[in-house]
């Protein structure tokens, strides 16, 4: 019998060089004893309930490069460095953050012991950059379906100082053919009164596996933004976790998955409301087709004192085949009373009604299907602040879906 | 506003049913093994299978490691099932009472007390009562008139006795003995309960009813209710409780089934007041109960409403399985925590039949320190097609240390249904409160409406019988509780 990702992860483990610097190497030992007690999730861990891990654990998954870089030029107030330059001049600048916002557990736990080429992305005290700060990984074209499986273990941390306004977007590219697995983990911390825009754009995945997990803290009066795009995926998971440290601070967020036969997309909420006067939105949809599987799981919590707390969360799933599968679990917990909390989730097709509208009008049944799909989706689209993102999403949204070419021609 | 001192003053209000009837008992020694199963069936003369079933449960149960669903929200020490006492029942001539002039009239005036329409006031409130004291039932009323009409509603040891087929051919058929920790020690304990048979075409004309009453101290209740309505057939069912204050927490494990056949209604309502501890929550009963209905033939429906203001620990999820096409499952609640209650509670609607409906209503209201979450489950099979499904879950919270926790599934297998989820969570309002003051009414008033309001829709739903009552119950459980 072939090895497993437990053995080679293990292997791996052991062969990798110590060079941190003692506060790094602790963290680093920590997550790898985590990762030795518990590996990889099960359908017992309630947060992997619904999304098997078997696709990936079963395939021996050897470490290569490859993490995340930088794509244009790096706007003005903006500083982009690797995490090895940034330990070598100021070696405690990320003590208290680097490990701390992301929880070590299952796979982010195998990063925090394996990553390699962090990047450490720093926008200044009151800087307002306008430019968006680009980023992006590839998996490459190269490979074949029997090449040897590889992962990728990514690892960003963003550092949005007092003040500060800026834009980041991220676009992370599996096209790749060969077996290959993207564990991935950012962490972000917002500082007083900074302004934070995160587009993620997740594309190409069909044949590989992304594994990601976003931890952000806001503080006081901070405000974080963050846009998903998840364009399909064989499995593909993302933890989004946002806890709202200091009063005042607001955080939205959106996504919006497709999954089409045979993909398994599975997005994780949780907002932690821990200080009084703190809002949050979040908005996510998903589109599912043929035997495609969506997952969604929300959380909000509000914890004790967090008073005046304003909670809201939408979910809604449009399934466009008999065999699509949807698990949804929005999921509030709340210990403070005076809040305003909501949650809506939904599941559905297109509405009949518009369709007749539309074939009334002499649109053909796959046009208007693939009209009011595309309607569905681009909500999120036009949430999109910058305008060239938007235009390049909303032809990936439509190169995605079922009959896009049709809603191209009729736009 | 009234102040926390004020607040937690009128919070800690007495509990009213609170007193204990004495009565001689004839009681098993506590602990449990299979000789305890054998006496309890030997004391209620059972046939050989239902000792087979019995002790088949016991065995699984001896296999099975967790006593409480891990993912529930509640805490509670640790049970030691050897220290409770398996089967009480009070002491009374052998061959059991023939009328009410026979009953222990210590009895009567604990219904008295409780203002059970026993008596003429059964006959004039319109309801026929089975009334299960502790574990043995001892008085059966609108006996003929049901007969006459083909209508079994009896105790569920006098149907394991006068029909032992019909009770073979459904028990444990909707919960299987190895469905959960308590099912399946149930399935091995269970002491009495109620039988509910309406044969096919009928229309049963009355509100069948059960008040239950844990009294003596130590003893777990195991009641086991099974409700058939053959084609056609409909019966509304109302469950209600109370208990006496006691110190030690007790168990309540209760097993209720509903088979509802082809084109027949099933009403099930419950207002359950056990004793909830007191206002450090030490006392109180342990209520974790499995009730499930299937609807088994085409166009049938069951309806679930509860009223959940009692019980330290609620632990509770009435489900329906759509299993016939067009079935139509329902569910209505209002679970109330105050001081130290927890309520983990909701529902599961299983859609296996082709369009299929459920509504959910729950309104949950937390005051004091309680903890109330609501746990639901939708979950639409590969052929339930066109499969429709609308959840509401509201919350309510009156104090800064209270919790309200929202938890639902949804999983959809089906492309063609529609599922809508919604749930809201807010504190009183401070408005209408000022609005209601402002006409005159007091706090407390202010509050009851308000609450009231809130739970309409749910209340609307109870039989009138049981509406004024559980009206009141929400109105006394949270005397106020605002602030």
């Amino acid at each position: 019998m072939t090895a497993d990702f437990r053995e080679t992860a293990m292997a791996a483990l052991a062969s990798r060089p110590k060079a941190d610097p003692e506060w790094l190497a602790a963290r680093r030992a920590q997550a790898e004893s985590e990762f030795q007690d518990h590996g990889f999730p099960t359908a017992k861990d309630e947060a992997w309930r619904f999304t098997s891990v078997r696709s990936i654990t079963r395939l021996p998954f050897a470490p290569r490069s490859g993490g995340t870089t930088v794509r244009g030029d790096v706007p003005e107030g903006v500083s982009v460095e690797r995490l090895a330059d940034v330990l070598e001049k100021q070696p405690r600048l990320l003590e208290p953050h680097l490990g701390r916002l992301s929880k070590p557990e299952f796979f982010s736990a195998l990063n925090a012991a394996m990553f390699d080429d962090a990047l450490v992305v720093r926008i200044a005290k009151g800087a307002v950059v306008e430019a968006p700060i680009e980023l992006g990984s590839d998996a490459g074209a190269d490979g074949s379906a029997d090449s040897e499986p590889t992962v990728v273990y990514q690892r960003l941390f963003v550092l949005a100082e007092e003040n500060s306004q800026a834009t980041i977007v991220e676009r992370h590219e599996g096209t790749s053919t060969s077996p290959h697995l993207s564990n991935s983990v950012t962490e972000i911390l917002v500082g007083k009164n900074a302004k934070l825009s995160h587009y993620l754009v997740h594309q190409g995945w069909s044949t590989g596996h992304r594994i990601a997990a976003v931890a952000v803290e806001q503080a006081r009066s901070s405000s974080y933004a963050s846009h998903v795009f998840t364009f399909g995926g064989a499995l593909s998971r993302l933890d989004m976790r946002c806890v709202l440290a200091g009063e005042g601070a607001e955080c939205a967020l959106d996504g919006l998955y497709l999954a089409r036969d045979g993909e398994h997309v599975d997005h994780q909420t949780l907002v932690d409301h821990a200080s009084a006067h703190c809002s949050s939105q979040q908005k996510y949809k998903g589109i599912l087709d043929g035997k495609g599987r969506g997952v969604f799981d929300g959380t909000v919590v509000v914890r004790r004192d967090a008073q005046k707390s304003d909670a809201h969360q939408e979910n809604r799933n449009l399934l466009l085949s008999d065999t699509a599968i949807v698990n949804t679990k929005p999921h509030l917990e709340i210990d403070a009373d005076d809040v305003t909390c909501s949650h809506g989730a939904t599941v559905g097709q297109l509405d009949q009604n518009q369709l007749f509208y539309l074939r009334a009008r002499g649109i053909d049944a796959a046009a208007a299907k693939a009209v009011l799909t595309h309607a569905f989706a681009s909500e999120l689209i036009e949430r999109v602040k910058l305008a060239p993102l938007a235009e390049e999403l909303g032809k990936l949204l439509r190169k995605s879906l079922p009959a896009g070419e049709l809603v191209e021609d009729a736009l | 506003m009234t102040t926390s001192s004020e607040i937690s003053e009128l919070i800690n209000n007495d509990y009213g049913a609170g007193f204990v009837t004495d009565i001689e008992e004839d009681r098993v020694a506590p602990g449990l093994n299979p000789g305890v199963i054998r006496l309890i069936s030997k004391k209620k003369e059972e046939p050989s299978w239902l000792l087979e079933w019995r002790l088949k449960a016991y065995e699984h149960w001896l296999r099975l490691e967790e006593q409480d669903p891990k993912w529930a929200k509640v805490h509670y020490p640790k049970i030691n099932f050897q220290d409770i006492c398996y089967y009480a029942a009070p002491k009374s001539k052998k061959d059991g009472p023939k009328s009410l002039d026979e009953v222990d009239p210590e009895l009567l005036k604990t219904y008295d007390k409780l203002g059970i329409p026993l008596e003429e006031r059964a006959a004039l409130a319109g309801v026929a009562v089975d009334a299960v004291f502790d574990s043995v039932s001892v008085a059966t009323t609108f006996k003929d008139k049901l007969g006459s009409m083909g209508i079994i509603f009896c105790s569920f040891s006098e149907a394991v006795k006068e029909h032992p087929e019909l009770v073979r051919k459904y028990l444990g058929s909707v919960v299987p003995t190895t469905d959960n920790f308590y099912a399946t020690l149930n399935s091995a304990v269970f002491s009495d309960g109620s039988f509910v048979y309406v044969p096919k075409g009928v229309r049963c004309p009355m509100e069948l009813s059960t008040y239950f009453r844990i009294n003596a101290a130590n003893t777990g209740q195991f009641e086991r209710t099974l409700v058939i309505a053959d084609e056609g057939a409909y019966v509304s069912y109302l469950e209600g409780c109370t208990a006496p204050m006691r110190d030690e927490n007790q168990l309540h494990a209760a097993v209720v089934e509903l088979v509802a056949h082809e084109n027949a209604e099933i009403k099930y309502s419950t207002v359950q007041n056990w004793y909830p501890g007191d206002k450090d929550g030490v006392g109180g009963i342990y209520n974790f109960v499995t009730k499930r209905g299937k609807c088994a033939g085409r166009n049938s429906k069951i309806s679930w409403t509860q009223v959940e203001t009692g019980s330290a620990i609620t632990w509770k999820y009435p489900s329906c399985i759509l299993e016939g096409d067009n079935s139509v499952g329902e569910f209505y609640s209002v679970a109330l925590t105050n001081n130290c209650q927890q309520a983990d509670t909701g529902t599961k609607m299983i859609h296996i039949g082709k369009n299929t409906k459920s509504t959910i209503i729950s309104k949950g209201i937390s005051a004091g320190r309680g903890q109330n979450t609501y746990r639901g489950q939708v979950k639409i099979m590969k052929g339930a097609e066109g499969a429709r499904n609308y959840t509401q879950c509201d919350s309510m919270l009156i104090g800064d240390k209270c919790g309200a926790h929202t938890v639902p599934y949804v999983e959809v297998r089906n492309g063609s249904s529609t599922l809508e989820h919604e749930a809201t969570t807010s504190r009183i309002g401070d408005d209408q409160l000022f609005y209601c003051r402002q006409r005159g009414l007091s706090e407390e008033d202010a509050v009851g409406l308000i609450v009231n309001g809130f739970a309409k829709e749910v209340l609307k739903e109870l039989p009138m019988e049981f509406a004024v009552e559980a009206q009141k119950l929400l109105g006394v459980s949270l005397e106020g509780a605002v602030g």
